[in-house]
Parts: C-alpha cells; sequence; structure tokens
C-alpha cells in the first residue's frame, strides 16, 4: 500500500487549492511533516527476508512507516460497522545527539481513527499527534505495541497473535481482539514495493489480508458487540513521491472466494496510471499472484463531492482483471467516509460483486483514494 | 394636495438652509460618537478575543501548580492513565538580551504537534519556511518575533545570546513568529521553542502548566482525581476578573456616547418643533384649506424620517472614521491597562452600521412625533396667534416641571435599593438627567425673570427684552437650553469624575510607596538575607521592606498574594474596612487583607474566610479588612511574610522597597545602591518618584478616551446651541423689524440679540453646574464603584466648571454674532410690508 505517499499527496494538494480550509491543512501538514526527504535517513533498495516478530516494531533509521488496520464489522440484526485506526510514525531528525529534555524526540506520530455506521449514514474521523518521549508514544517488539497516548495495538508474548485493538474518541471507539488466518504476505519484488524510477523510492511493505476480528465498537453512548474480517498493513521506507504523479487508488478486498485482492494505482497528473501500479492477489493458501500496471483495468462509476471540503472523488468502481477472468464492482457503504483531517483523503468500507470465471462473487473491503 | 404640502416643506427648508445644515450636522454628530464609540467597543472586543485565542487557543482549563511548577510525568499520566484527550505542555518563563539586559522577553516552551488541536499553530507562523521537525528534533533552536528579528538585525539561523538568570545561552533562530502587536518596548510575542529546548534553556525538569480542552463531565472526572500540588482551573475564569474590568470600562463608553445621541435626540427635537412651530401659520392656513390631520402628520414624519436618515448615514460614515481614530484609545486603554498586552483591532460587523442607522432614525422618528402630532393638532383659527402657543408652552413647561419629581424619586429608589448592578446604575443616572431636562424649561423661565431688572439697569430696554424675549419664546428656547444643559453637564461632570479620580489615585499612590527605591525581580533567589543585609549596611540607607508577590489561581480568577514585611516607615495602607487593629492582628498573623476591588467584587467582608491554594492544600484565611487599591490586576491578597511563609513553604523574595536617610547624601547612597546591584542585573531599579510619575501617565492614557468623548459631547452641545440659538433669531427677523419700527436703533438691537443668545448660554452653563455635580456624584459613588470596585472622594477642582460655562458661554456668543449682524444691517420695511 502507498500510504507514504500521504506526505507527498499534501504537497501536491496544496497547488489546487479548493478552499480555504484545504489550504490551512495544507499549511499545516506541510508544516508538520517538512517537504523533502532530509538526510541520514536508510532508503530502501535491496530485497528483505521479513522477520517476525522484529518487523513488527520500529524501523527508526527510515523516515516513514506505519501500522494500518482497516475492517468491515456486523453487529446483531447485520447492522454493519466499518473502521480504520493508523499508527503513522515520521522520523523527524536522523541525527541523534543525545539530549537532556526528557522530552526530546526524534519521531512523531500521528494516529486517524474511522468509524463506518451505514445504518444511521454516519462516518466520524479524529486525528492525534504526539512526539516519541515520555513514552508518550512508540513501539516494542516484545510483547508487540504500538500506541499513541492511550490509542494501542498489542499483541501476545510468543507471536502477536491474537492482537488487541484498543481506540477511544469523544464519540466513538473500538476495542477488537484479531486472528490472522492467512500468514503474512509480502508485496512487490521481494518486498522491496517500487514507487518510482528513483533508486530509493521504494518501501518495505507487507500485509495480514485476513484477520478475524471480534469486540466492541461505541458510538456515543452506545456500544455493539461485533464480528468481521480485518486487514493489516505494514510499510516504511524514505521516499517522495514522483513529481508527475497526483495521487493514487488503494484497493483492499476480501472476496467470498477465500481470496484476496491489493491494488494500488498511482495516478499520474494527466490522470493515467503509472508504470509503476501494481498489486497482489492473495490466493486461499496464503500464496500470492503479482499485479503488474497492465494487468489490472480500473474505471470509475460513480462520483461523489464532499459537501465540506467541495473534493470530488470517485467512490464507485469497476476493476477487471482479464487474465483472471474476474470483473468486479466495488461500491461504498457511505459515500460520505473522507477523513477531513489534517491530512485529506477518503477512505471506506465498501462491498463488492463481481464475476470471476463465470461464478458470481461477493466481498468487501476498503478502498483508499488521494489526491483529489 | 400632498404634493403641495411637499412643496411647501422643501421651500421652508430650502429658504432655511443653515437651519438644515446645522440640524443634520447636529444629528450626524450625535449618531457618529454613538457609532464611533459602538464599533470601537466591538472591534476591541473582538480583537481581544483573537488574541486570547491565539494565546489560549481552544483551551478549556489549565492545570496549573499550587506551588511548583508540574512534573513532566504528570502530563504523560494525564493522556496513559487518565485518558485526558487534548492536553499541550506549556513552560513560559522569562530571559533577557545578553546584548541588551534591560530587556526582557518572554519564553514559550510548547509541544508543536498538541498545538493543532489547541492554537492552530500554523496562525503563529507566517509563511511555510518553518521547519517544524527542525524545531522539535534540533537543540537550541526557536522562533523569533518578527519585531525583534528586524530590530536585532538578525536572519534566519543567525544565533542570539539569552541571559537565563546571569548565564549566557545561544539559541539559533530558524523561523519567525507574528507579532500578536508591538508596545513602546517592542514585541509583545513571546520566543517560541519546542517544549524540550525551553527545558533544557532553562535547565529545568518540569513544566510551567498544562493546557486543557475538557468538557464539563470530563473537567469533573479530573478534579474528582484530587491531584496533589496541582489546581485545575477555568481558562476563563483565568481572565475572569479582567474581563469584567474591560466590560465595565466598555459599558461606560457606551453610556457616554449615548448620552452623545442624546444631546443629538435634543437637537432634532429642537429643530423639528422648531420648524413646526415656525409654520404653525402655514398649517393653519392649509388646515383651513381642508388638509386633514393625518396628511399633515404624515408630511412632517416624513420630513422627519428625510432629515434623520440624511443625517444618521452621514452619522455612521463620520463614526465609522471616528473609531479608527477611538479604537486604538480604546484598545490601548483596556489591553495596556487591564491585560498588560497589546492587541490589534479587528474588523467590525456591519450589524453594527445597520444597528446604529436604525438607532439614528428611529430616535429622529421618536423626536419628531411630538412637534408632528402638534402640527396636526393645529386648529385652523388658532394657529395664527402665537401667544396662545407660548401660553400653552409655559403650561406643559410647569407640567413638564411637576413630571420630573416622582422621576427624580424613581432615580433615587433605583440608585438606593441596587448595590451591585451597573446597568441599573446607568438607568438612574439617565432618569435623573431626564428629571433635569424637564425642569429647564421653567428653570429657564424663572432665570430670565429674575435677572430682567439687572439687565434693564445696564442695558436699557434691550437688556429687558432680552429676557423678556426669553420667556415669550419658551417654545423655542426652552428645548434648547434643556439640550445644552444635558450636554455641558455631561462635559462638566466626566471633567469632575476624572479630576476627582487622577487626585485619588495620585493621593494613594503617595500613601503607598513609603520606600525610596523599590527593587523587583522575576527572577529566583535574587535577594538572599544575606544580600538584604548588605543592601541595610549601605551608608544612608534607614531599612528596607521586603515583598513576596505571587500570582495564585483560585476559583474566582487568580489572585495576587502580596506578602510583606514592613519597613520603618509602616504599610503604607489606606483601610477601608476592618476589624479594630487589623493592621496588628495581620502582623500577628490572624489573617490576611484583600484589596477593595476584590472585596466589592466577590463580597468579601470582614470576618469572612478566603480560602486560598497553599503549598499545604487549600487552606482557609480570615479576612481583617479591606484596603484602598486602584492596580488592575484583579485583586490583591496582603499578609505578613511569616504567615506566606509558613503555609508556601517559600522563602524567596522578589520585591524590595529601600528607605533612605533624609538627612544623608542621597546622591551617594543611590550611587551604591547601584553599584551594589551590578551584581544582580535581573534586578529591576526604580525610584518611587519613577512609579509615581509611570502611574499617572498610565492613568492619563486610560482616560484619554473620556476626554475625547468629553470633547465630542460638548461638540455636539456646541452646535444644538448654535443651530438652535440662531434660528431663534433668524426666526425674529419680524419681530426685529417692529422694533426697529417702533425706534430702537440698529446697536439697540444688536444688543437685544446677542445679550439674548449670551443669557441662554449662561442659563445653560449654570444650571449645568449643578447637573454636571451631580452627574460627577453618580459616576464617582455609584459607577466607578460597580464598575470597579474602586471608591474616590469627589473633588471639585474649579477648572471643569469653569470650562462647562465657558463652553455654553463661547457657542451663545458664537451662536449670536450671525443675527446680531443681520440684525444690525436690517431693512425694515420689506419685512413690515405686508402688516
Amino acid at each position: 500500500m502507498n500510504r507514504f505517499l500521504i506526505l507527498a499527496t499534501i504537497i501536491l494538494t496544496s497547488c489546487s487549492e479548493h478552499h480555504e480550509q484545504i489550504a490551512t491543512q495544507i499549511e499545516n501538514a506541510t508544516e508538520f511533516l517538512g517537504e523533502s526527504v532530509p538526510e541520514g535517513f536508510a532508503r530502501v533498495t535491496s530485497q528483505r527476508i521479513f522477520q517476525f516478530p522484529e518487523d513488527h516494531g520500529s524501523h527508526e533509521d527510515y523516515q516513514n512507516e506505519w501500522w494500518y488496520i482497516t475492517g468491515n464489522l456486523e453487529a446483531s440484526q447485520q447492522r454493519h460497522f466499518g473502521f480504520e485506526l493508523t499508527f503513522f510514525r515520521y522520523g523527524l531528525n536522523a541525527n541523534t545527539t543525545p539530549r537532556k529534555s526528557e522530552w526530546a524526540a526524534n519521531h512523531a506520530w500521528m494516529g486517524h481513527l474511522a468509524v463506518t455506521d451505514s445504518q444511521n449514514n454516519e462516518f466520524v474521523a479524529v486525528e492525534r499527534f504526539s512526539r516519541q518521549a515520555l513514552k508518550l508514544a512508540g513501539t516494542q517488539t516484545t510483547p508487540f505495541k504500538v500506541w499513541l497516548e492511550d490509542w494501542f495495538i498489542y499483541g501476545n508474548k510468543d507471536n502477536i497473535w491474537p492482537l488487541s485493538v484498543n481506540a477511544n474518541s469523544e464519540r466513538v471507539g473500538l476495542n477488537l481482539t484479531l486472528n490472522s488466518k492467512k500468514p503474512a504476505v509480502s508485496h512487490g519484488d521481494g518486498g522491496v514495493d517500487q514507487k518510482g524510477p528513483e533508486k530509493g523510492n521504494a518501501s518495505h511493505y507487507y500485509s495480514f489480508t485476513r484477520l478475524d476480528a471480534k469486540g466492541t465498537v461505541r458510538i456515543d453512548e452506545r456500544s455493539y458487540q461485533v464480528s468481521g474480517s480485518a486487514w493489516m498493513d505494514r510499510e516504511w521506507g524514505t521516499s517522495s513521491l514522483s513529481p508527475d504523479i497526483a495521487g493514487w487508488d488503494w484497493f483492499g478486498l476480501q472476496l467470498s472466494d477465500e481470496r484476496e485482492f491489493m491494488y494500488y494505482r498511482l495516478r499520474t497528473n494527466d490522470g493515467q496510471s503509472s508504470p509503476y501500479s501494481g498489486g497482489s492477489i492473495i490466493l486461499p493458501d496464503g500464496e500470492r499472484l503479482n499485479l503488474n500496471a497492465s494487468d489490472v483495468f480500473l474505471e470509475p462509476l460513480k462520483y461523489w463531492t464532499s459537501p465540506e471540503t467541495g473534493a470530488t472523488y470517485p467512490t464507485s468502481w469497476q476493476i477487471s482483471i482479464p487474465q483472471e477472468e474476474m470483473t468486479l464492482t466495488v461500491n461504498p457503504y457511505l459515500d460520505k467516509q473522507e477523513l477531513n483531517l489534517t491530512v485529506r483523503y477518503w477512505e471506506g468500507a465498501m462491498k463488492v460483486n463481481g464475476i470471476r470465471k463465470g461464478q458470481s462473487i461477493t466481498g468487501q473491503g476498503y478502498t483508499e483514494l488521494t489526491g483529489y | 394636495m400632498n404634493t403641495l404640502l411637499c412643496v411647501a416643506a422643501t421651500r421652508f427648508y430650502l429658504k432655511r438652509p443653515w437651519q438644515l445644515c446645522l440640524a443634520i450636522f447636529g444629528i450626524a454628530l450625535g449618531v457618529a460618537v454613538y457609532v464611533g464609540v459602538d464599533l470601537a467597543n466591538d472591534s476591541a472586543r473582538r480583537a481581544f478575543n483573537v488574541t486570547a485565542s491565539l494565546i489560549n487557543g481552544s483551551t478549556t482549563h489549565q492545570l496549573v501548580g499550587t506551588a511548583n511548577d508540574i512534573p513532566n510525568s504528570l502530563y504523560r499520566d494525564l493522556h496513559l492513565k487518565y485518558g485526558v484527550r487534548f492536553a499541550a505542555p506549556v513552560i513560559e518563563d522569562g530571559v533577557r538580551l545578553a546584548s541588551n539586559t534591560r530587556r526582557e522577553l518572554t519564553v514559550l516552551g510548547i509541544d508543536p504537534l498538541k498545538e493543532t488541536e489547541f492554537r492552530g499553530f500554523s496562525s503563529f507562523i507566517p509563511g511555510s519556511e518553518t521547519n517544524l521537525p527542525q524545531l522539535i528534533s534540533e537543540p537550541g533552536t526557536a522562533l523569533l518575533p518578527e519585531s525583534l528579528m528586524s530590530e536585532l538585525g538578525l536572519e534566519r539561523d543567525d544565533e542570539l545570546g539569552l541571559l537565563v538568570g546571569n548565564i549566557e545561552k545561544k539559541i539559533r533562530v530558524i523561523g519567525t513568529v507574528r507579532d500578536i502587536s508591538l508596545t513602546a518596548e517592542g514585541a509583545t510575542a513571546p520566543i517560541i521553542m519546542d517544549i524540550a529546548t525551553a527545558q533544557e534553556l532553562f535547565n529545568r525538569t518540569t513544566i510551567s502548566r498544562i493546557d486543557l480542552i475538557l468538557n464539563d463531565s470530563e473537567a469533573e472526572d479530573l478534579t474528582s482525581l484530587d491531584l496533589p500540588n496541582v489546581l485545575l482551573t477555568d481558562a476563563n475564569d483565568r481572565n475572569a476578573s479582567f474581563d469584567e474590568l474591560a466590560r465595565a470600562f466598555q459599558t461606560n463608553l457606551t453610556a457616554l456616547s449615548l448620552l452623545a445621541l442624546l444631546v443629538g435626540v435634543f437637537l432634532i427635537y429642537a429643530t423639528m418643533s422648531f420648524a413646526v412651530v415656525q409654520r404653525r401659520k402655514t398649517f393653519g392656513v392649509l388646515r383651513a384649506l381642508g388638509v386633514d390631520r393625518n396628511q399633515l402628520l404624515l408630511v412632517t414624519l416624513s420630513e422627519a424620517l428625510i432629515i434623520g436618515a440624511i443625517a444618521t448615514l452621514l452619522g455612521v460614515l463620520l463614526g465609522h472614521q471616528l473609531a479608527n481614530s477611538l479604537v486604538e484609545l480604546v484598545l490601548q486603554t483596556t489591553g495596556d491597562f487591564y491585560f498588560r498586552s497589546n492587541v490589534a483591532p479587528a474588523t467590525p460587523s456591519i450589524l453594527l452600521y445597520i444597528k446604529g442607522f436604525i438607532l439614528g432614525v428611529a430616535t429622529t422618528l421618536a423626536a419628531a412625533a411630538a412637534p408632528a402630532l402638534d402640527a396636526a393638532h393645529t386648529m385652523p383659527q388658532t394657529a395664527i396667534s402665537r401667544a396662545k402657543l407660548e401660553r400653552s408652552t409655559r403650561k406643559i413647561a410647569d407640567r413638564a416641571a411637576l413630571i420630573s419629581v416622582p422621576i427624580s424619586l424613581a432615580a433615587l429608589v433605583l440608585l438606593g435599593f441596587s448595590t451591585k448592578s451597573l446597568y441599573l446604575g446607568f438607568i438612574g443616572l439617565f432618569l435623573v438627567i431626564a428629571a433635569s431636562t424637564l425642569l429647564i424649561p421653567t428653570a429657564t423661565r424663572v432665570f430670565a425673570k429674575l435677572v430682567e431688572p439687572a439687565l434693564e439697569r445696564s442695558f436699557g430696554i434691550s437688556g429687558s427684552l432680552a429676557a423678556r424675549g426669553i420667556s415669550a419664546s419658551l417654545s423655542r428656547t426652552g428645548v434648547a437650553t434643556a439640550a445644552l444643559t444635558v450636554a455641558v453637564a455631561t462635559v462638566i461632570g466626566i471633567g469632575l469624575m476624572v479630576s476627582s479620580f487622577r487626585i485619588s489615585v495620585d493621593e494613594w499612590l503617595s500613601g503607598t510607596l513609603t520606600a525610596d527605591i523599590y527593587l523587583s525581580t522575576e527572577s529566583e533567589n535574587v535577594f538572599s538575607n544575606s544580600r538584604i543585609e548588605e543592601l541595610n549596611a549601605i551608608q544612608g540607607v534607614i531599612g528596607t521592606s521586603i515583598t513576596r508577590f505571587i500570582r495564585v489561581p483560585t476559583e474566582q480568577g487568580e489572585l495576587t498574594i502580596r506578602a510583606q514585611r514592613a519597613g520603618p516607615l509602616g504599610w503604607g495602607l489606606s483601610l477601608i474596612e476592618e476589624f479594630p487593629d487589623a493592621i496588628e492582628r495581620m502582623e500577628s498573623n490572624e489573617g490576611i487583607l484583600v484589596s477593595e476591588p476584590l472585596a466589592f467584587r466577590q463580597g468579601l467582608e470582614p470576618g469572612d474566610k478566603l480560602p486560598l491554594p497553599t503549598k499545604q492544600g487549600k487552606e482557609e484565611f480570615t479576612i481583617l479588612g479591606s484596603f484602598k487599591d486602584y492596580n488592575t490586576n484583579g485583586g490583591t491578597i496582603l499578609m505578613s511574610l511569616s504567615l506566606y511563609r509558613t503555609y508556601w513553604n517559600d522563602e524567596d523574595i522578589n520585591g524590595v522597597g529601600v528607605y533612605l536617610d533624609t538627612n544623608s547624601d542621597r546622591e551617594n547612597t543611590i550611587s551604591e545602591i547601584r553599584t551594589f546591584l551590578e551584581e544582580t542585573p535581573s534586578v529591576r531599579y526604580r525610584s518611587t518618584d519613577f512609579i509615581q510619575e509611570q502611574s499617572l501617565s498610565i492613568f492619563d492614557q486610560t482616560f484619554k478616551i473620556t476626554e475625547v468623548l468629553r470633547v465630542l459631547a460638548g461638540l455636539v452641545a456646541f452646535l444644538g446651541l448654535f443651530s438652535a440659538l440662531m434660528s431663534i433669531e433668524i426666526e425674529k427677523t419680524r419681530e426685529v423689524a417692529t422694533l426697529r419700527a417702533m425706534g430702537l436703533d440698529p446697536r439697540q438691537i444688536g444688543i437685544l440679540t446677542l445679550s439674548q443668545t449670551s443669557l441662554l448660554g449662561l442659563a445653560s452653563g449654570l444650571f449645568a453646574i449643578p447637573l454636571g455635580i451631580i452627574m460627577a456624584i453618580l459616576l464617582i459613588y455609584v459607577i466607578n464603584v460597580r464598575s470597579f470596585g474602586w471608591s474616590m472622594s469627589l473633588v471639585l477642582s474649579s477648572q471643569p466648571l469653569l470650562f462647562g460655562v465657558l463652553l455654553a458661554l463661547t457657542a451663545s456668543i458664537l451662536a449670536g454674532i450671525y443675527p446680531t449682524v443681520r440684525a444690525i444691517k436690517f431693512n425694515v420695511a420689506p419685512q413690515l410690508r405686508d402688516e
């Protein structure tokens, strides 16, 4: 997944100010995150065999890193909820001079929590920031833990599973236990996901694509017992977006035939797909098929304009993968799934209908749209 | 017929352009003063809000240490243990420039990542050049106020030397902070650093406070945790007392501006009634021709509406201009004096202009209603008789004088039975003005009668006619005199209040500042016992007073504690309400004294208990009395130093008063003290004279706007009288012609005209003296006490009184000049042709 590009997108979108509010958001974000890649951070240049549990923790040599969980949940009477919980680490300075103050920090953290309540047509998204100091935010490997103040994901002592997920804000809250049904899958070429022609413009990327989720979702004062299926992405690297990329469209879909589909399209400024777009199909046994830019055809079916920010997003899609004889129609549970935060993007729970080799399939998942 | 009426009305005004212009300008000025003050107040209020939100952001609460600073770990616990969502750490501390050790600056240490939730950090930083990752992660980096950068000729990435205590430290400038505003001493914006950098700069391991955004239940939860050594304060309460002062100040200004508008209303009433009176004959004829009452009413009201609308529009435009200059004054006063920080003006809302316009037109219409009804009720046959009109006017005037009695009673009841409400105080004041206004026409008549013999002796028939003319044309002169009297009384009343206030402050300063030199510092542990002993040992020093000033958060806002060991000349207090031997009992640690404004605001009486956050938790202290205090710091508590030390475990001192021997060589002693102070550059040296001078200049600054309003009210009054008197005299054309025909020479006519206008001016001036004094009494003993909690005594200085009478006389003499010249050059024949 290409979320690291978020940083670059912020800079790109600042060129097309929709709105005064967006301009302020952008101003905040660029100032917060900085504009260029500073000297001294490691770059992803070679393949990597992921080592667990070590690789679940931080890779502080690299500038950017995140832990990204999305999922579709169901309460009684088939009431649907979607959720997103993400932790971004951002390296502020590659030089680590020892300092006296306990507040001294070289890493900043940003967290996003979003809950979609399809039945009530409601979407709530909140963010928080903290420095990595005074144990306010950070990671540890054994037992695995990543936290930002009192939002956290933590694992079991030996293996990370089952993973506990806990995040609360004024209006919504999540308390889930996740168990993986498939092993981790490495994307790209040997765990290296190349984002552009430049050397080092790449990331290490692995995912758990099918997680059983159980627990509670809270909306205002009410808590709901829920169960469903989630997806976790892990990615780190030090890179900036190529200048010709305007944004991307990312899909992480769990299909009824026990396959998963992940694809990101890097969109160029003239609206074309970059050749560095790519993805994976994960088979029921956990094996992975690589997808290149030429393997997947995306077509927006419907657009939605955010009344809050004025941005227009393609929220319904048709996805064709000729080599798999598969065509999928992806529709949002709710159009209104824009995260109008310091970094603005659309990330929403989706339902899937389609045909594969003449058989109809269904599914659900998440889509991320940036640079609109 | 309607067209005819309109043509007649238009002709009437076109023939009297002077009358029309003066009326329009007078009303416009009244509206302008009101709109100007309203706009300035609003702009100032919004500017405060903007500044407050820049500084406090969306902070709802703050956690502050009751005695010491806050440990880092409490901040973490808030997030991780207590589930607080929005918390931002703050270090606020002072430094001085290494290159200019007198220049003190504030350093604000913050967590930029948390600022996005609180202060909208980007608004602090102009442009996008500031590299926040660098600010957070690179030691010794800071953002400087823009003005300081240019003042010191610094560029980005330059180093700057700061003195922390007496140790010089270097910081690197990596960006600028937008100045909130500038004062004479330079930027008020702080130097901004990351919280880690600030801790390293000040070599501390704690933070000053934690800013919070809490809803009510979260605040309750946090309070119930009963965290040790910290106090949760409401961010709004923190400045509550200051807000109250600023609000009171603005209410005062609004009331003054309403007074200006009131004079404007008199003016329109005078103009309209005069315009009706002048046309009684025309109206009578029109009525005889079959024009009905409603048509006349409509025409007269339409006239008023048109004149009112034009004048008000002009007034709103003028008010807008006026606001530009007033807002600076309002901001300076409320900003410098009450908030100790300057703020920049904000653009006012369009609604205020609309409000001003509606108010102007509505008051014009209301003022014109009586004359319009009068016009409508003109009976065809009576209209011709001027004598009958004047008789009925006299009757009305007498009745009005009677009505003023119950109104005065109502005012007394209102003022007597309310003790705290500022609004009721103002209503009372306005009722008193109303009652006096109603008395004035009759008083004018009586006055004219009284002076008639004297005038006759001095000027012969002209003098006698002048005096009689006043009573005889009461329908014209009554309202004009009333308007002028109120305006002049306002000028006198405010003048007396300000001069009494200034004298009280001056006396208070002389009484309070018993020492000759005051030394103060914001640094810690500068005045050790041995240092003070050394100071006492200097030749010519007869003793010292030592003081610890601290600010403590309480539920009613921040208060200042002044813990003191008095010097050889005692405490210098002027007590207001006290237990017997209050000072002795305070010295023997039985309790505390509170400042007068604090006692007034919180209704504290001797014997009451006041809870204060001490190092040993919340403790109740007995109030032994209250003392006069014109400081605007929100409230001061005075206690003995030993009592303070018992409860706060704090041995530090930050103020020393030095008493000099009057017989020794003063210069020599002072220079020795200066030398002694060289070791401690953070100590501020101020002589008593300097403090007194400074305080009074702040006082004058504060009342500058009052002075401006006083002058404006005077100007409105001047114009009002000028236009009214001129109209009266011009209208007398025929009378003058008759007198000339009867044999009076031009010189006699001149004396008659001039002495009549002067007489009216003198009457207004004289009536204004008692009314002005009553207004001053109400302003001093009711309004000021209710606004600020300050008591003072009325001092009847002659300057404001003389100024008022002179203003009235000048206006009336000037107003008399043109009619006099006209009367002298008068050609009799045409005026009497149709007789």
